[in-house]
């Protein structure tokens, strides 16, 4: 199978020590029966087969293949999130681990997004809980039925299909990057923040803007306060903009499992002063109504794609464009915004499931040259913020939960700190 | 329920310290309670080091030693002593300080250059020893062309690094610039040699090109939309 278009450029930039990956964790009422587990992913991997992947090294692209194998289930570690050695892991870009009363599945960016791992991750759990409890879950389209064959559907590459005719250049102005004493031994830091759900819900309507805006701009500004504190004058101040992820499926429509996201980064100029949060709430919301539109949308998936369709790229052989793809990311990539913020919104499971479940989380591992990025869920009622950072200062996180709590927010803070 | 008195957080029970600020915890009601366990597991996933390039190279230029040896062995056999096999030794001595030295010492970029510049020398050195004879060659062609490549070579590295805030387009300008004046030298040097200096000559066919490529470079850089084309079209 082919790599769809946005997974095009993570085999490209991965190596030893980084791959782009991302992890999604249920935590259950009572511990794990590793057993269960296996039957339950076997069931689920027949149901989703684009997840039962190996990639491959072909001559001018890379690709993926089937396999009728099972990627380990493993206990879980201390550092999650690290570096996915395809090698090790059987070529599966993919690992399901357990700890305790918490099933964790980590993905590799090639495989899907955000969204598409929850279904799969949902419907793990349900598989699991049905074969566990004799849960009888009811299934929809974010808890798919096992005994269904798959669906084609699931696994198109949504980008060419909903691709125009226009681009654009992706070049947008370097942003600020938070820098510290990375860790020598590549341990990653995972901070989780959780607060009421309904709390942050109202304090946002309260200003008129979603829950993903509000948080933007309270890391904007966090982020802000950062640079000011280390950067001396006021005229070398860069701008501090947000990756913020957008789910296209809610904007085309489509039902693939697969990649289907685009980034837009709402940001601001210090130069120009200091921003009050009203101002950036109103910078950030504004910004995002104009950008996450269907035809700029349009626009920047179809660069994208006209990218991939180009007659010189397709033939020029594969350590060539990835070497091309390298440069590229290194100057659009990473570089041109501070820190990313995922927010997957709220996840409801059906009650028959959500007794068994507790807790939600979504965990980002490392970005590539960003050294703090955020992710956000909702499940049951707690907003969850996963912070993953690879160098050993906390600055960010202790800036951007202090402003919530200064905002009226109350957060409860858990780390992945070792004693 | 306990809070970190210097982020106002609440940290979860098992929180040995605020992972925001490392204050240990303060709350005297709950320190008999035994802790609940840790979210994460203790076992730390192992990475492995990253390649050890000192290794890599101070391997190597051992192994350098052996067609350095085999050289030296067969001056001997076939000359009776080492004569030819010195400049095996200067070469090799150029290969390592050029490719290995980076790998295995950490130097300000400039220094590299002159430990470059100063292998070449010595090399030209050993062949104006080994061939006694006149010196014009060495002084007067030899070590200034080897003195403007460093130069070059240093100017060069300087425009890549990501200290130089300068536009892309500039720094090709520049670049070109360099090379112009690189090659205006190098024919003044050989006009000193050769004692007549007629000059510039044929480095005109080289700086022309230069200064012009140069100036459209230059021009095309004050077109903004020129340029979004451009980047368009290389899918920057």
């Amino acid at each position: 199978m082919k790599l769809d278009n946005a997974a095009l450029i993570y085999p490209a930039t991965m190596n030893r020590s980084w791959t782009a990956l991302f992890r999604l964790s249920a935590t259950l009422t009572e511990p794990v029966d590793e057993d269960i587990l296996e039957v339950a992913l076997k069931r689920t991997l027949r149901r989703l087969p684009s997840f039962a992947f190996r990639l491959k090294r072909g001559l001018f692209w890379f690709y993926l293949e089937h396999s009728d194998a099972l990627p380990k289930i493993e206990p879980d570690v201390g550092n999650p999130c690290v570096r996915m050695r395809l090698k090790d892991n059987d070529g599966f870009c993919m690992r399901v681990r357990f700890y305790e009363n918490r099933i964790a599945v980590e993905f590799f960016h090639v495989l899907t997004d955000g969204t598409g791992g929850l279904i799969f991750l949902q419907t793990l759990v349900a598989e699991y809980l049905r074969l566990r409890y004799s849960a009888g879950i009811p299934r929809s389209n974010r808890v798919l039925d096992c005994a269904e064959p798959p669906r084609p559907q699931e696994a198109e590459d949504s980008f060419a299909a909903h691709s125009g005719t226009i681009t654009q250049t992706r070049k947008e102005i370097k942003a600020y990057h938070i820098r510290g004493t990375d860790e020598s031994t590549g341990f990653v830091h995972i901070i989780t923040g959780s607060m009421n759900a309904d709390v942050v819900l109202q304090k946002a309507r309260e200003k008129g803007v979603t829950v993903t805006e509000y948080l933007t701009a309270v890391l904007i500004l966090s982020v802000d306060a950062i640079q000011r504190k280390n950067v001396a004058h006021v005229s070398r101040l860069k701008p501090v903009k947000i990756c913020v992820p957008i789910n296209l499926r809610n904007v085309f429509p489509s039902e693939t499992l697969r990649n289907f996201a685009n980034y837009v980064n709402p940001g601001i100029d210090p130069r120009l002063g200091v921003y009050s949060f009203d101002e950036t709430l109103n910078i950030v919301h504004h910004f995002m109504a104009m950008e996450v539109t269907e035809k700029l949308l349009n626009v920047k998936i179809t660069t994208n794609v006209q990218t991939e369709r180009n007659v010189v790229l397709r033939v020029m052989p594969l350590f060539i464009k990835n070497a091309a793809m390298k440069y590229v990311y290194s100057q659009v990539g990473d570089a041109i915004s501070s820190t990313t913020l995922s927010n997957l919104g709220v996840t409801r499971l059906p009650e028959e499931m959500a007794k068994y479940v507790r807790r939600m989380d979504f965990i980002l591992g490392p970005l590539a040259d960003n050294r703090v990025c955020a992710a956000a869920l909702t499940y049951n009622g707690r907003l969850r913020v996963n912070f993953t950072r690879t160098i050993a200062e906390p600055t960010l996180e202790r800036e951007f939960f202090t402003r919530l709590i200064k905002l009226g927010i109350p957060v409860k803070v858990q780390s992945n700190q070792m004693e | 329920m306990s809070y970190c008195v210097n982020c106002g957080v609440e940290l979860d029970k098992s929180e040995p310290r605020c992972p925001l600020c490392g204050t240990e915890v303060i709350n005297p009601a709950a320190m008999q309670e035994e802790k609940p366990s840790r979210p994460y597991p203790s076992h730390v996933e192992h990475l492995d080091r990253r390649i050890d390039r000192r290794y890599i190279a101070s391997f190597v230029s051992l192994l350098l030693l052996i067609p350095l040896f085999t050289a030296m062995l067969t001056n001997v056999m076939v000359s009776g002593r080492l004569s030819w096999s010195y400049y095996v030794l200067g070469g090799e001595l150029i290969a390592f300080t050029v490719l290995l030295l980076p790998m295995i010492a950490h130097m300000p970029r400039i220094l590299y250059i002159v430990i470059d510049a100063g292998a070449v020398g010595v090399f030209l050195l050993l062949i104006q020893v080994m061939n006694p004879g006149d010196w014009d060659w060495l002084l007067l062609l030899g070590l200034p062309i080897t003195g403007l490549v460093a130069l070059f070579a240093w100017y060069l590295s300087w425009l890549a690094s990501p200290k130089c805030r300068l536009p892309l387009l500039i720094r090709f300008t520049f670049t070109l610039a360099a090379i112009g004046l690189l090659v205006v030298g190098i024919e003044f040097f050989i006009g000193l040699y050769r004692h007549a200096i007629a000059w510039p000559q044929w480095s005109l066919y080289v700086l022309f090109p230069c200064f012009v490529l140069g100036s459209a470079l230059l021009l095309l850089n004050r077109r903004a939309r020129l340029k979004a084309e451009i980047r368009k079209r290389f899918y920057f």
